[in-house]
This record gives structure tokens, sequence and C-alpha cells, in this order.
């Protein structure tokens, strides 16, 4: 199994001097192909820090990010926007969907951007997959949380990326949605070899994830399946 | 593009009054450059019309043909085959058989030289009691065969012809005989003296007390010509500037609103070059479509104008105003521009904890 992504001692520190706030402690991480990690944790622990090192959304204060085999350390801003175009595909929380842009031209927007013309799943095989076939024509404010989300599934895959990074994704979510979005999630990455990695709150959604992290003031610890299923019932 | 029209498709409402904008402030533009050019060209297209571009005038004129008077010996000292003299003097012309009284030129010249004007219908006059006169004055109630008297004058003149687009100080020019000129300037036909003297060449002596300037000079010095046209300059000029604030403004208001959906459009990947360009089309979109229903209305209204009115429409100029309110509404979206680039993706990701 490949490595899609490897972080090595890697830190974040907001500010500096006396005021300085280390937002993530020396990390390591890796995530495979064909991995569903999940990382838990309280707010303001760090878990979205790590989430937007991975992503290159922001660069780390040291240590190394290495995605897809490439050191994106001293990646330029424009080589950093081209990879979160090629690379990952995000589910963030609720609405990040272009208000003004139907469900299927969320998609077509993709092709607009692709300048490298690189494979991509078909619309219709995505739309099946998700069940969103008959929304296709609408705009995001006429769908409900549920297909909201849906729909920010298929634009995240649509480019094809190997890695899915999904930040809360079952935030508005009741718990039945919320345990199918994961499942579909989980399903990506099985059965596509992608590497998926998923930031919750809710333990009650953890089942299909393959490996749960905790991240505690900036900490992170992987959790043995045993007590992951301590801290399943202490939530039940 | 593709963003651009699918948000303004989206929200109709919104864009529509940017178009609106567009539409009222361009044909506001367009009325008064119209207006500008015609009062202009109410001035000087008889001058515009003068087949030499150097003028010998009196030198206490001022610089103004109303006030220039040369003697004979002055006009023999230049006169050569470039040369033709001109005699100029405001009358009002009246058609005594229906009392209708119109402001006036007289253009006195020699009927078969240089600055005989191009006759658009009936003949050049043959004689001292004929004028070919602009054929404006048919606005005002002369027309083709009229006879009419000059300043009161006990003798009758005939109009025998027209010509097209001679109107000087703002009133149509009646071209006839410098004596009938010298006639009504001096009250007789037999002194020789001109108003001024036309030349295709840069004079080579210039007479004592007279001075030589071009066309342009001579149409500057128009009274009221400049003080006229700058003006009008000035509030085209503001409109425009004017333009470019309301919609720069316009679209950095609903560049601001959109801050959060371009920081997710950033952290999926999209340049930032694709977002400055659906802003820039969307501008151009709405800048094209607004000037060009404003030039529409206007083409309608120029039909409805009363042609008395000093309206005219000249292509070259109305295609060179609108092309600098659409560049004008691009250089307002420059107000959004560092908004833009300082969009975060980070900020589509709760704001990095």
């Amino acid at each position: 199994m490949t490595n899609l992504v490897e972080l090595t001692q890697v830190t974040k520190i907001y500010g500096s001097g006396r005021t300085a706030v280390t937002a993530l402690q020396p990390t390591d991480f890796v995530l495979k192909a064909g991995e569903f990690a999940a990382i838990i944790g309280p707010s303001g622990s760090g878990k979205t820090t790590l989430l937007t090192i991975i992503g290159n959304l922001q660069r780390p204060s040291g240590g190394k990010v290495i995605i897809n085999h490439q050191d994106t350390t001293h990646f330029t801003e424009h080589q950093r926007t081209d990879l979160r175009f090629n690379t990952f595909g995000f589910i963030l929380q609720a609405s990040n969907l272009i208000p003004f842009l139907t469900v299927k031209d969320q998609l077509a927007l993709v092709d607009r951007f692709n300048h490298h013309k690189q494979h991509k799943m078909s619309k219709s095989e995505l739309f099946d997959m998700l069940g969103i076939t008959d929304l296709a024509s609408n705009y995001p404010a006429a769908l409900s949380g549920g297909e909201r989300q849906r729909v920010a599934i298929a634009r995240a895959l649509y480019n094809d990326p190997p890695i899915v990074l999904a930040d809360e994704p079952t935030a508005s979510l009741d718990t039945k949605r919320a345990l199918q979005v994961v499942q579909r999630l989980a399903d990506i990455a099985h059965n596509t070899d992608r590497g998926v990695i998923m930031i919750t709150h809710d333990t009650r959604l953890l089942d299909p994830v393959d490996t749960v992290y905790e991240m505690r003031d900036g900490h992170l610890k992987a959790l043995p399946n045993s007590s992951l299923e301590k801290i399943q019932e202490t939530a039940i | 593009m593709f963003l651009a029209i699918k948000e303004i498709l989206h929200n109709k409402a919104r864009y529509l009054l940017v178009v609106v904008t567009f539409v009222l402030i361009a044909y506001l533009v367009f009325f008064l450059t119209g207006l500008a050019t015609g009062l202009a060209r109410n001035n000087r297209t008889a001058i515009d019309a003068l087949p030499g571009n150097y003028v010998l005038m009196s030198k206490y004129a001022n610089k103004n043909l109303l006030s220039s008077s040369l003697t004979k010996q002055q006009v023999d000292k230049v006169a050569n085959k470039h040369t033709a003299v001109l005699g100029q003097v405001s009358v009002v012309a009246e058609n005594t058989s229906t009392d209708k009284k119109v402001n006036s030129n007289v253009f006195g010249i020699n009927l078969t030289g240089k600055l005989k004007p191009t006759v658009t219908s009936g003949r050049m006059p043959r004689n001292n009691h004929e004028v070919l006169a602009d054929d404006s004055v048919t606005n005002e109630g002369l027309h083709k065969g009229d006879r009419i008297t000059l300043n009161g004058s006990d003798q009758k003149y005939r109009i025998v012809g027209f010509t097209h687009d001679r109107r000087f100080y703002t009133v149509p020019v009646f071209y006839t005989t410098l004596a009938t000129f010298r006639q009504l300037k001096y009250g007789q036909a037999n002194v020789a003296n001109a108003s001024i003297v036309i030349s295709t060449r840069p004079f080579k002596t210039i007479p004592a007390k007279t001075q030589q300037i071009n066309r342009a000079t001579l149409i500057n010095n128009i009274p009221g010509y400049t003080a006229e046209t700058s003006t009008f300059a000035l509030m085209i000029g503001s409109m425009i500037g004017i333009m470019l604030l309301i919609i720069g403004i316009f679209m950095y208001i609903l560049t601001i609103q959109k801050i959060s959906m371009y920081g997710v459009m950033r952290a999926q990947g999209i340049r930032t070059r694709s977002i400055i360009a659906a802003l820039f089309w969307q501008i151009l979109i709405l800048a094209v479509v607004g000037v060009g229903i404003g030039a529409g209305l206007l083409g309608i209204t120029q039909f409805i104008l009363p042609k008395k009115m000093p309206f005219y429409a000249n292509p070259t100029l109305f295609s060179s105003i609108a092309a600098a309110l659409v560049v004008m509404s691009l250089v307002g979206g420059l107000f959004s521009l560092r908004r833009i680039i300082k969009v975060d993706p980070l900020a589509a990701i709760g704001g990095g904890e």
C-alpha cells in the first residue's frame, strides 16, 4: 500500500514570542491508499489545523509534509492551489456549494478549471452512486442538508482526487443520514483505493473507520480498537 | 465567463439594478455628448467648410470674426491665387409676407471663387439680390423662393437655393455677393472692405494692423464657444468618473458578500486568476448590455427630438464615449481586486481553529 500522506514532525505555532500558541505539537502521521482515518477530539484541540496542513491550505511552522510522494514544504502558492485542485477532494461543513449554480453546474465548474484534463468520474455515475440524479437541476437553496452534503461529496470526488478530506461532514445531519454519509466515505476509501480523512465530534460514526486518532491539546494519538469501544460505550 | 453568466442569471434582480445604472448613465452621457456636439457644430460648421486653414484678420478684433474688418489696402497686399475674401455680418432675415424673423449671418463671397458652397438644392445666386441659404432655415419657416428682407432693408432678396451644414455663431448663414455684404454692413456697396481673408497656405506678408491665425483659433474665439464646450466636456468627464465610482462600489459590495464563497473556491483549488476573470467578465457583460441599451434608447430619442434641437450624433465620438464607459467600469472592478487576492482558502474551513 502506498502512502498518500506522510507527515514528519509537523508543528504549527500561531503568533510569536510570549503570545505564541502551539496548535500542533510535533506530529507524525501516515495515510495509506484505501485507508479511512478519522480524527476525533474536542474543539480547539488542533484537528482542523492538522487537516488544513495536510490539505495544503496553510503551511506548517515546522516539519515535512509529503503528499502523494511530493514534498510540499517549498511549494509556491500557485503550486499549492493546483495541488489542492488535482489531489484533494474537500468536503466541508454545510453550505460549501456555490449558491448560484445548479447541482449539475457545480460539477461543470470543475470541468472549466480542469486545465490538466485528467481522468474524472462520469457525472451520471457519481450522481447514481450518491442518489442525487433527480436533483441535478436544483440550486443548493432547494436542497435539504443531507442532499447538499451528498452534492458536496460528488463535487469533491468529481476530480478523481486520490485523497478526500472531510471536515465535520455530518455536522448538519440526523443520525441516520450521518451514518449513510460516513458509510459512503468508507466505500470511497475501500472500493476506490482513495485515502479519506474525516474530522468528527460524533463517536457513534466510527464503526466503518479503519484508523481512529484522538487529538488533545495538539497531541495526536492513534486509538487501539479496545479503547475505541470504550469511548463509544460512554458516548451511548 | 461561465461563472459570470450563471451568477447574473441566478441573481437577476440584483444585476438588473447594475444594468439600469449603466443604462441611465450611458443615456445621460450620450445625450449630453449629442447636445454638446450639436451646439458646437451650430457655432462652427460654416467655418469648418472654409477651404483654407489660415485666416488674416484685424489685429484689434481679438481673434473674433464678428469684429474684424480689413481695408482694401490690407486685402490687396495678400491677395493671390491661394486666398479668398469673406465678409460676415449678423442680420435678421424676415419674410415680410409671413412676418417670420430669423437670426442669421450673411457671408459675402465671390460667387464663383474658392468659398462657393456646395448647392444641395436650387442654384447659386446670380446677382446681388439673390441668396443661397443654409437648409436649416426651413425649420424656421423660410423656404426656397421666399423673398426676404435683411435687417429691415427696402431691398428684397430671393432664396434661390440651399446648402447644408453652414451655420456660424449658432445661427444659419446666407451666402451672397460681397457687394450685398458691404451694403448691409457699411451702408454702401462701393466700399471695398471685407471681414477676413482665408488662405490655403500661410501668409507671406502680414500687413500692418492685421494678424494671421488658424481656423481652430478662429473657432475657439467665437464668443461663448470655448466656455460652452469646456462646460460640456467637464460634465461628460464627470459623468464617466461617477460611472467608475458607482460601478466600482457596486461590484465591491457584491464581492465582499461573496468572500466566503471565494474562500471555498480557493480551498477547492480554483485559482485566484479565474475568480478575477469572472469578476471582469461580469462587469464587461453588464457594461456592454447597459451601454448598448442606453445607446438604443438614445437612437429612439433622436427621432422624437424636435428638429430645431441642436442634437448631433457623431458615430466616432459616440463609439469612443461608449468604449470609455466600458473601460472605466472595468477600472472600477480594480477596487475589488485587493479583496479577492487576499481571500484566504483557510477561511473556508472554520478559520483554522
